[in-house]
């Protein structure tokens, strides 16, 4: 198409000096709107997604933090039942080894016949074991008799005898004096 | 180069741009994305810990109540000789409520370790020596015994006194001395 000359336009029309675009770049405009649709609609789906990761990895951190007070509640709940426990063996214990030593002490002085005689009872649990009880016996009259009589009523009780021993000065223990020793053991209160 | 050429250059330019926008968003989403999945696996560890923990809390409370409710029973008992000071008022506060009863000796001996215990930790011992009546002897053993139930009577030793009813008795009685004021009831 040719221009009208003015008069003021001093320089004439010129031919392109580059060659022309290829016929393929009709298809740019084309292109460059698809690629705008294109890169907003991946852009906003991409910020969605990144926003709901980003919210599910708060709520996942406040969970875990809820989750980690929990666990220590519960683990210094389970360490203080673990601590009344230790104590409550302890305590159990204590009181497995205050079985009362009154049964056996009525059981030995009922036991004594008549006629028969004690010197001194003495009864003592043991040191290393409190549940076991240490008896000293010492008979005037009535020797091995009384003895025998002394551990069918202990017997009887429930009281397990071990460690026994009987000292006598006399040869014929059967009615004179003598020294009961032995340790017993409650069996029907075993710990 | 003319106008075409730039505004072709232009356009592809602004494509670049914006496919390179588009990739790095993507990236910021993979990696959000990634860090979500962290978040969660960790959480579902931590759920996994602290369900096992809670059931280990529960089958602990369950096995243990009975020996827990035996230790809340016995309790007040320990606590009434939780000192020495308490153990000595309690002993010679029983010991003397049997009149006629002459005391030789009464008194308490040091503390003694108990071993291999931390709470029940020592026992404090009191000694008795006295004379009387048999009968009225033996009712104090006995009350000794009903009246202070963590006590134990160490050694007890019964000779013949010099009157017809009256024995010599020579007693030793334990008392539990525990370590610390108890933990909390729950």
């Amino acid at each position: 198409m040719k221009k009208p000359l003015i008069i003021h336009d001093l320089k004439n029309e010129r031919p392109d000096l580059t060659p022309p675009l290829p016929g393929v770049m009709t298809v740019l405009p084309f292109i460059f709107y698809v690629t705008v649709v294109g890169s907003v609609a991946l852009g906003a789906m991409s910020i969605m997604a990144t926003k709901k990761a980003t919210k599910a990895t708060e709520t996942a951190v406040a969970s875990e933090g809820s989750e980690q007070a929990q666990s220590l509640l519960i683990q210094s709940e389970l360490n203080a039942i673990n601590e009344e426990l230790s104590q409550a063996k302890e305590v159990e214990s204590w009181v497995h080894s205050t079985q009362p030593l009154m049964n056996m002490l009525t059981s030995i002085i009922n036991s004594v016949k008549t006629g028969n005689t004690l010197t001194s009872l003495q009864l003592a649990r043991t040191p290393e074991n409190p549940e076991h009880v240490e008896i000293t016996l010492l008979v005037n009259n009535g020797g091995s008799a009384q003895v025998e009589e002394t551990r069918n009523a202990l017997g009887k009780e429930g009281f397990q005898a071990f460690r026994e021993d009987t000292k006598s000065a006399d040869k014929s223990t059967r009615l004179g004096d003598m020294t009961y020793t032995a340790v017993y053991v409650n069996t029907r209160n075993p710990k | 180069m003319n106008n075409k050429h730039l505004a072709s250059l232009l356009l592809f330019l602004v494509m670049f741009g914006l496919c390179y926008g588009v990739l790095s968003l993507n990236k910021k989403k993979q990696a959000a994305e990634e860090e979500a999945d962290a978040a969660l696996s960790k959480l579902a560890m931590t759920s996994n810990l602290r369900t096992t923990a809670q059931e280990a809390l529960a089958k602990t409370r369950e096995t243990t109540a009975p020996l827990r409710k035996y230790y809340r029973m016995w309790l007040p008992e320990f606590e009434k000789t939780d000192s020495e000071i308490k153990a000595k008022n309690n002993f010679q506060q029983t010991i003397k409520r049997i009149p006629n009863l002459v005391f030789f000796d009464q008194g308490m001996n040091p503390l003694m370790p108990n071993k291999d215990a931390v709470y029940v930790a020592h026992r404090a011992s009191g000694r008795a020596k006295f004379v009387g009546d048999y009968q009225k002897s033996l009712q104090l053993l006995s009350m000794i015994e009903r009246e202070l139930p963590t006590s134990r009577i160490a050694s007890v030793e019964i000779r013949k006194g010099d009157r017809a009813n009256d024995v010599e008795v020579n007693l030793l009685v334990e008392f539990p001395v525990i370590a610390a004021p108890p933990i909390a009831k729950k």
